[in-house]
């Protein structure tokens, strides 16, 4: 394939974007998106230099990234508070704003959450109707995060609707492509969330509890001043969205990928152990943050092409995640690869998520209980069984329907009790 | 899987003890020391994130 006719812009490409990949990687890893003037980076290694060098590659974008219409912009600023989540500052302020927060979402505190994980998925995966087929997406995928988000925030279970629908709004500027209406929507829909969240620290600062919202108007700079409104907001918002559309993507994606490849469910039924690279690869090949971006800061050569100051440059970390420079055999889901871990799907350095921990223990707790309460996983349709929504930086499965029965035991039990 | 810090690389930031505390611990420079060189398997994705989360490339994995 010719790279001046690869187009990410285009939904086919985006859908199955594997040999897209393959030839930028191969012949053009700089390479300059012709209608969006993005210069996208594919290879392992280039992505990873990059974001190590954030005196170069910066995050602080130019506002008009965000919004292209004056009404939008001014809507956030007049009512509210500019975004400013951790995301999208660079060090060394970004070193000290992110850890205050980065023992709250250590892999050991984390852990501390699973028995109320368990339980909630527990019981989202048990009243599943599994007796026709349905959309694991909406039953499952969509419901999940942020009802665990509201246990991690210290927030009341039943608010997990309307944070998700906020939060989803929330995104929406990254597809990159909304109208003047979209962006006022986007702009008033920001604002609610940020009003809710504002509430709910003004309640953690009367009644404090052990969760992140508590935590955030306890933290202290060295000099004992809060942080201020605007960086508690900041990572509050963080927290919510960051947690949302990633996680439960990862969840479709690798429910997708159990049913494609036919085996993996029987070798991760005898041994769960694996479930944790099982994971892992499905992170890899199907990386829910496709790509993210950086603003170059001077003019910077790369592979013989010089990227000018103020570029946006998109970091494909889907592309990278499948290099064959860097993963042996890079299209096959391996659970017993050893490097599985080392994919890019969180990021790499400086902006390497912060909810990891946390993103992959609902992952592998998801499966967990799901191989043990349901068995024989399956499409339920003989076609479209699954389709993705539009978007560059996101990788996004609208639907996917699915059948599965109960396992030997559970329909021995129920076998029993009706007879 | 062995994991080391190449101490000329870290720059005492102290991801990997505060995410990773289980395989990472702070010496007394401030920078990150590794608990247990040889990491179990149970352990091996956590020292990958910990390794992909070091802003400075110092975590060096031997697979």
């Amino acid at each position: 394939m010719d790279p001046a006719i690869v187009n990410l812009s285009d939904v086919a490409v985006q859908k199955c974007p594997w040999q897209a990949y393959q030839t930028l990687r191969d012949e053009a890893p700089v390479y300059r998106m012709p209608d969006t003037g993005m210069y996208v980076i594919s290879r392992y290694e280039d992505i990873c230099q990059i974001v190590r060098d954030p005196a170069r590659f910066s995050m602080q974008a130019d506002r008009s990234f965000l919004f292209k219409t004056e009404a939008a912009t001014r809507y956030y600023v007049d009512h509210g508070y500019p975004r400013h989540t951790p995301l999208s500052t660079d060090p060394p302020y970004h070193t000290e704003f992110r850890g205050h927060l980065e023992p709250f979402f250590s892999a050991g505190r984390i852990r501390q959450w699973e028995p109320a994980l368990r339980e909630l998925i527990e019981s989202l995966a048990g009243n599943l109707d599994t007796s026709k087929p349905i959309d694991f997406v909406q039953a499952f995928c969509f419901p999940l995060p942020m009802s665990v988000m509201t246990i991690l925030l210290g927030l009341p279970l039943e608010d997990h609707k309307i944070l998700k629908q906020w939060t989803d709004v929330w995104v929406l500027p990254f597809s990159h492509a909304m109208t003047a209406e979209q962006e006022m929507y986007v702009a008033e829909e920001g604002i609610k969330l940020q009003k809710y969240i504002l509430a709910a620290l003004d309640e953690k600062r009367r009644n404090p509890k052990d969760d992140l919202f508590s935590l955030l108007v306890q933290t202290r700079r060295e000099d004992g001043s809060e942080l201020t409104v605007k960086e508690m907001l900041g990572f509050a918002e963080q927290a919510v969205v960051g947690a949302n559309e990633t996680t439960q993507n990862g969840l479709a994606m690798a429910m997708c990928a159990l049913i494609e490849n036919p085996g993996v469910e029987a070798q991760l039924r005898a041994d769960p152990g694996k479930i944790r690279t099982f994971i892992e690869e499905c992170l890899r090949l199907h990386s829910p943050t496709a790509g993210m971006y950086r603003w170059t800061t001077q003019d910077v050569e790369m592979h013989g092409v010089t990227i000018p100051k103020g570029s946006t440059v998109h970091l494909r970390f889907a592309a990278a995640n499948r290099d064959e420079r860097h993963f042996e055999d890079p299209d096959t889901l391996d659970i017993e690869r050893k490097k599985s871990g080392s994919h890019l799907a969180f990021s790499h350095a400086v902006h390497h998520c912060l909810g990891a921990p946390l993103a992959r223990l609902e992952l592998n707790l998801s499966f967990e209980i799901l191989l043990a309460q349901r068995q024989n996983f399956r499409f339920a349709r003989e076609q479209e069984n699954y389709d993705y929504v539009p978007g560059l930086a996101l990788r996004q499965l609208e639907y996917l329907w699915i059948e599965s029965d109960p396992v030997a035991a559970g329909a021995a039990r129920r076998s029993a009790s009706t007879a | 899987m062995k994991i080391c810090i190449d101490k000329s690389k870290c720059q005492g930031q102290k991801r990997c003890f505060n995410l990773y505390p289980e395989l990472f611990e702070e010496g007394e420079d401030g920078k990150g020391l590794v608990r247990i060189e040889l990491v179990s398997e149970e352990d091996e994705v956590d020292a990958q994130s910990a390794a992909n989360a070091c802003p400075n490339a110092a975590i060096v994995i031997e697979y």
